[in-house]
């Protein structure tokens, strides 16, 4: 039969485990497609043949000995907590120690980043044109980092009004 | 319910739960694994950790579908564990299994005609051999899949042991029987 083989519904369909309409579907195409059915047949063959296939033989007097000497083992261990109580109490030092060094690295990176000599510069010129600032109002409007140049020359500004 | 008594120390509750177990979980372990002392240990392993976690199953999935997810997931972590000498010893087996097969073919072929019924006895058993050594062919998820569903494990309860969805493990199915047809057909 030409046209796609529904594979994976065959699985299903092998499980018994598909839904009636499901199931009529698959078993419509089944009868129309000699392929599919020799897949089934095929499947089923290889399914029947790992029933009959067993896992090497094992002793399970032996396995059950050994089981219970693992649950021996478990029930006397302690909780691992207090097999290493040595480990344990250096752990907590060095998180402690590693909170202690973080938490300034950490608070600079939250603070506003600009280097000395800026800052220092910046306070110059402003110091120096207070006067000047506090009679122009539109100085206010200036985003003071990135206009120092028309701080710088504010004097210019008052001869511009004046003429 | 079993795994209750179990949590409460009852030994006999988990004796119980372990005659219950061990054929299957030998049986999954071996399939997933392919060498006994893995398997071994890793069935051990599985009930070991049902004994320390009875306490946490919940009873919301059925104890079988609980009991497959631990055991597959120690079953893949002895894998994972294992990989790096697997992969020197693997090729080595593989050689020597050849090897012994064609021993096999031999010493059928040197023995004088025998009656039917043996032939068809060394045959079935020549294909049974033939069809666990194609397994290792599989992934281990894909064996998983394949031993649950010979133990008649509903798809949906293999999807929660393997951790995948229903269809998934109808493709894991697929594929497995897929590559098993195709080695017993050029076999």
């Amino acid at each position: 039969m030409a046209g796609t083989h529904p594979e994976i519904e065959l699985i299903g369909h092998l499980r018994d485990e598909l839904a009636p309409a499901e199931r009529a579907r698959i078993e419509t195409h089944l009868a129309a497609c000699a392929e599919c059915r020799r897949t089934t047949t095929a499947f089923q063959a290889i399914l029947t043949d790992l029933r009959a296939s067993e896992p090497p033989a094992i002793h399970w007097g032996k396995w059950m000995a050994e089981l219970r000497g693992r649950l021996e083992s478990v029930r006397s261990r302690p909780p691992w907590w207090r097999q290493h109580p040595a480990a344990i109490t250096l752990a907590s030092a060095a998180a402690v120690a590693l909170i202690a060094l973080a938490l300034p690295f950490g608070r600079a990176l939250f603070e506003p980043s600009a280097s000395p000599e800026l800052v220092a510069f910046e306070e110059v010129t402003i110091g120096s044109r207070l006067d000047l600032l506090q009679q122009y109002p539109v100085v206010e409007h200036l985003d003071l980092l990135e206009d120092l140049d028309v701080i710088s020359h504010l004097e210019r500004l008052e001869r511009g009004r004046e003429s | 319910m079993l795994c209750q008594r179990v949590a409460g120390g009852e030994e006999a509750a988990f004796d119980l739960l372990v005659t219950r177990y061990q054929k299957r979980a030998w049986r999954l372990a071996w399939n997933v694994l392919r060498d006994a002392e893995e398997a071994r240990d890793a069935s051990q392993e599985a009930f070991v950790r049902l004994y320390r976690a009875a306490g946490q199953f919940g009873g919301r999935a059925k104890f079988s579908t609980w009991f497959y997810r631990v055991l597959v997931n120690v079953c893949l972590e002895h894998r994972r564990k294992h990989r790096w000498w697997r992969h020197i010893f693997t090729s080595a087996a593989a050689d020597a299994s050849a090897a012994s097969d064609d021993d096999e073919g031999s010493s059928v072929e040197r023995h004088p005609s025998p009656a039917v019924d043996v032939l068809a006895m060394i045959g079935r058993e020549q294909t049974l051999t033939r069809v666990q050594a194609a397994m290792d062919r599989l992934s281990p998820q894909q064996r998983a899949a394949l031993t649950l569903q010979l133990d008649d494990v509903p798809t949906a309860e293999i999807a929660e042991a393997l951790r995948c969805s229903e269809a998934t493990v109808r493709v894991h199915l697929h594929r497995a029987l897929t590559t098993l047809r195709k080695i017993a057909e050029n076999a």
